[in-house]
């Protein structure tokens, strides 16, 4: 094994970021609705 | 999924310029995505406007096809390529934001008969995949490769595995190329096989989630057969994903005992960080959504911005799919993994079925 750490935010965690703070922007209704 | 394929960064540069180099190609993902659904709702207008009954096919696969297209006529530029690599960051942000649309008790429930069948399901596909890779002299390491892939989740397993068990470049390309390539035959397969047997949305999502390798291919999959498919593929391939880290450190254990590969030393370390973290990013949402931090409103437009993240993604698949690239890689591989998810395909289809009948999905 060859760990490499590294304080990088991965893939996943921005993934994660995003949808989060896309979450906490309509809760706070920043954005009323979201079309489809 | 391929984590090191998506968002190339080399040290030297800037975040924001990173981000400006990939502006072009999010916009190529979105513009292929949105021709998609201009597509599907042009033909359903028609349809409507002259009393046809037509097939209704999904924007899902309208991308994929325009991506398709595109990525082996012209190619894809050099300019777009770093962004049209984000297509796997949409993925998993959708994923995240799909939590807003299970409350807790549906995940428990139907995450439940999830994973059960996912264990099921990845025993069965390493040891036949074991047995065909031996079967047709397969190299060990290629073999546990396509076993991985097959088993949890297509090509981010791979790559997960690639230094944990030391295997070379050559079989990592074999078995990626092998795996994508059945991924596409997948998207056309599986619908197909779903209308004919009549399956039901529920039903048909968990079929395609357990059995479609690519979290990608997997999604696109359920979003072809309906909206709800869709949802259903995401759950049970979100569980097959959970198990990545510690299929891969058995087969780490495995080579390393056979002194072909370094021994793992810290195992919680090693799980925690070969554990996919967008699962966890689901996980909240969703206990967000459970508790009433959103009202219904909200959760619906989280859902469908889950969707306008999948648009980008699947436009992707269609644009990182070089057909004669995949076709240079050798039969052998194909084959096996051919032969494999066919098996697995069969068996987990049985399981769906006997868990449809059980749990009235």
């Amino acid at each position: 094994m060859t760990p490499t750490s590294s304080r990088r935010i991965t893939l996943d965690g921005w993934a994660v970021l995003l949808g989060l703070a896309a979450a906490l922007v309509v809760r706070i209704g920043l954005v009323k609705t979201i079309p489809w | 999924m391929a984590g090191s394929l998506a968002l190339p960064q080399p040290r030297s540069v800037s975040l924001p310029r990173r981000f400006l180099e990939m502006v072009p190609g999010m916009l190529l993902l979105a513009a292929v995505g949105y021709a998609g659904k201009l597509i599907e709702h042009t033909i359903a207008a028609f349809a409507t406007a002259h009393h046809l009954v037509l097939p209704n096919i999904e924007y899902v696969l309208w991308a994929i096809l325009l991506g398709l297209a595109i990525s082996n006529t012209v190619g894809v530029p050099a300019v777009f390529r770093a962004g049209a690599a984000t297509y796997e960051f949409w993925l998993k942000a959708g994923i995240v934001l799909l939590g807003a649309r299970f409350l807790m008790g549906d995940l428990l429930h139907l995450g439940g008969i999830s994973l059960g069948l996912v264990f099921i399901e990845v025993v069965f596909s390493l040891v036949f995949m074991t047995l065909l890779g031996r079967g047709f002299k397969l190299r060990p390491k290629l073999t546990s490769l396509l076993a991985l892939g097959s088993s949890i989740c297509g090509v981010s397993a791979i790559l997960a595995s690639q230094s944990a068990i030391d295997a070379d470049e050559e079989d990592v390309s074999y078995a990626i190329a092998a795996i994508l390539g059945l991924g596409a035959i997948s998207l056309v397969a599986f619908p197909l096989i779903g209308h004919a047997l009549h399956l039901s949305d529920r039903a048909y999502g968990l079929w395609a989630g357990l059995a479609v390798d690519n979290t990608a291919e997997s999604t696109a999959a359920g979003a072809i057969y309906s909206d709800a498919a869709g949802r259903m593929a995401v759950l049970a391939k979100t569980c097959r994903n959970a198990l990545i880290g510690f299929v891969v450190l058995g087969y780490a254990a495995y080579w390393a005992s056979k002194g072909q590969a370094e021994r793992v030393t810290n195992k919680a370390a090693f799980l925690w960080r070969k554990f996919p973290k967008f699962v966890l990013g689901f996980l909240l949402i969703s206990l967000l959504a459970s508790i009433g931090f959103f009202t219904k409103a909200q959760s619906i437009s989280l859902g469908n911005l889950s969707r306008w993240a999948f648009l980008l993604a699947f436009a992707g698949v269609g644009l990182r799919s070089n057909l004669r690239e995949l076709g240079r890689q050798g039969a052998r591989p194909f084959v096996v993994g051919l032969i494999g998810e066919i098996a697995i395909a069969t068996i987990t289809l049985g399981l769906v079925y006997g868990a449809a009948h059980m749990f009235h999905l």
